[in-house]
């Protein structure tokens, strides 16, 4: 390790990992609730898995990013972190509200837990993804503000590089849009607006810059190119993500009672939103063909390309299958939605955080990188997941062309539980690409405590190309 | 045709291809056979593998995209739920292969290397 304070994201990326096979466990349990509908009922309902499932992963990733910029704002500053004490604290209440909130969705009915958290003095629960107590969601404002205050004195102390700056941005975004998840007003067309402020606009705005931020990086150091071409590679891709994605929130107001117009402004500019997705696969595959080093760190730079690659399939090819409005007329809510949702989130923002996890945690353990072996299982987890991730998108995808064919194009349109006993082979093929994902998931988890032979840093100081 | 040139319309020729697939199908294609008609003879090795390529994989992928679409078509009928189903998957799942691969050629072009499409490429080697 190149300064003692990035020891504080090791915590961060473990919480990570343990969290996201929360969300994988509770993913299982759904799938088969799709199938078998009274499978761990009452214990675990279909409602309760479905929002443990999401949440968990927005608090993983959340966890993921916080790591990341812990170990990567030392580097990229040429300066300690400004304080590891805190740090460290905000660690463990991040971790404790999170785990909390969890339990408070598994133990305690929805509407009792947000009695208990007295919801009625300033209620915010009851939104998808946003299901968190306003309580939680305070804690979650401390964190990051917390947070940001440490990562920003560190920047302004030290260097400046793009790359720290774009990361910056990214985290201030996420912080700034996340108080939209405050505002719930009465009038549901302007709850559903705002609220895709959050969701969307992270999503599909600042997580990109958080996501291209740290790909950059990590490239920086396997490819050891020069940081110049790299940044100005950056700089394009953030550019088209926040000009197709911030106005690309349109498409979400086709059908929330928004004006006409948005189905004009939300297909167009979303139209354009795999482009900075193609331009980071170009730089990737660009980057690493034209590498300067032959890192030993080969499951980073697999996990790096992977990124690339998925994030522009799940991102930009799925999401463009049904942004356009008179396609979305058909399609919204359906499978195809949760089929790119499930490869978007995986390709763009689980592997980008897998990433930066697989290059940071053999450095944050005093190894350049893993036991060879180990490599070798983490790189069979990297294929295992990502396959049986195209695979869920593939059944999923059939799942919603049918759906969307049987229960609204039709002239006879059926009722929506007729056509999900009808596609109900989808799920269970699904569900078994979901345990294969389990299977690489294991494998993953496995790899860190594969012994023996670890290449050891010759110094104190990873060879800093940069 | 020295060096820079070569490399130059080797990018050309792969950005062409990409175009075709993405943003403008059917004219960017014409513009590559253009440019390949054009420079055939005169270009140098980098450059003629990558024209070969791109116009020829571009005319396998079209065929493989839209024979194969017209053939599931034919066969289960418009009127189909599961045609279409079958059709989405297919159709995106070639397309997206034949971009990833494109992707693969342009960064090979821009390092001014060779490049040949992997199954479908072999039979345009120059």
């Amino acid at each position: 390790m190149k300064y003692q304070s990035q020891a504080v994201a090791k915590p961060y990326f473990i919480a990570a990992i343990g969290l996201f096979v929360g969300q994988i466990l509770f993913g299982l349990v759904m799938g088969l609730q799709y199938v078998m509908g009274d499978f761990l009922f009452p214990e675990i309902p279909f409602n309760v898995a479905r929002m443990v499932h999401t949440n968990l992963l927005i608090v993983w990733l959340l966890f993921g990013f916080m790591g990341a910029a812990y170990f990567l704002v030392p580097e990229e500053t040429e300066h300690e972190l400004h304080s590891p004490l805190l740090a460290k604290v905000l660690f463990w209440v991040f971790l404790v509200a999170g785990a909390l909130t969890v339990l408070g969705y598994l133990l305690v009915p929805y509407a009792r837990l947000a009695e208990l958290t007295m919801n009625d003095l300033l209620p915010t629960m009851g939104r998808e993804f946003l299901e968190q107590p306003t309580i939680t969601k305070i804690g979650i404002v401390v964190v990051a503000l917390g947070f940001l205050y440490n990562i920003g004195v560190t920047i302004l102390a030290g260097r400046k590089t793009v790359v720290s700056m774009v990361l910056l941005t990214g985290l201030v975004g996420l912080a700034v849009m996340f108080l939209f998840s405050f505002y719930n007003p009465i009038n549901v067309v302007d709850d559903k607006f705002y609220w895709w402020w959050v969701v969307h606009l992270w999503v599909e705005g600042v997580w990109e810059l958080i996501l291209a931020s740290i790909l950059a990086f990590v490239l920086i150091k396997v490819t050891g190119v020069d940081r110049e071409v790299i940044e100005k590679w950056m700089y394009v891709i953030i550019a088209m993500a926040l000009i197709s994605g911030i106005i690309g929130t349109g498409h979400h107001y086709y059908w929330i009672g928004a004006p006409e117009y948005w189905q004009w402004w939300g297909s167009i500019f979303s139209a354009l939103e795999p482009i900075p997705f193609f331009m980071m696969t170009v730089f990737a595959f660009n980057m690493v063909n034209r590498r300067r080093r032959e890192h030993p760190n080969k499951a980073a730079v697999l996990w790096a390309l992977g990124t690339a690659v998925m994030a522009f399939l799940g991102a930009g090819v799925w999401g463009f299958l049904h942004t356009l409005a008179p396609v979305n007329y058909y399609t919204h809510g359906s499978q195809i939605t949760a089929a790119h949702g499930h490869m978007a989130f995986y390709g763009a923002y689980v592997m980008i955080v897998l990433t930066i996890i697989s290059y940071a945690m053999p450095i944050l353990r005093g190894q350049e990188a893993a036991d060879p072996r180990a490599q070798v299982l983490e790189m069979w987890s990297f294929w295992l997941m990502t396959v049986s991730m195209v695979f869920i998108t593939l059944f999923l995808t059939g799942a919603g062309v049918l759906q969307v064919w049987l229960q609204r194009f039709t002239d006879n349109p059926q009722p929506f539980m007729v056509v999900q006993e009808k596609i109900e082979v989808f799920y269970w093929l699904r569900e078994a690409a979901g345990l294969v994902f389990l299977l690489g998931l294991i494998l993953y988890v496995a790899a860190f405590f594969v012994k023996g032979g670890e290449r050891v840093m010759a110094s104190n100081a990873v060879a800093d190309t940069a | 045709m020295d060096g820079e040139a070569g490399k130059n319309l080797a990018v050309k020729a792969e950005s062409l291809y990409l175009v075709n697939l993405m943003l403008a199908p059917g004219l960017a294609f014409l513009l590559l056979l253009l440019l390949y008609w054009r420079y055939r003879s005169q270009a140098d090795a980098l450059a003629l593998n990558h024209l070969s390529q791109t116009v020829g994989v571009s005319i396998t992928g079209g065929v493989v995209l839209l024979v194969a679409s017209a053939w599931f078509v034919f066969l289960g009928g418009v009127e189909s739920g599961y045609t279409w189903m079958v059709l989405l998957l297919y159709f995106t799942f070639i397309h997206s292969s034949l971009i990833l691969m494109g992707v693969m050629g342009l960064v090979k072009a821009m390092a001014g290397q060779h490049y040949v499409f992997p199954l479908v490429g072999r039979p345009f080697r120059p």
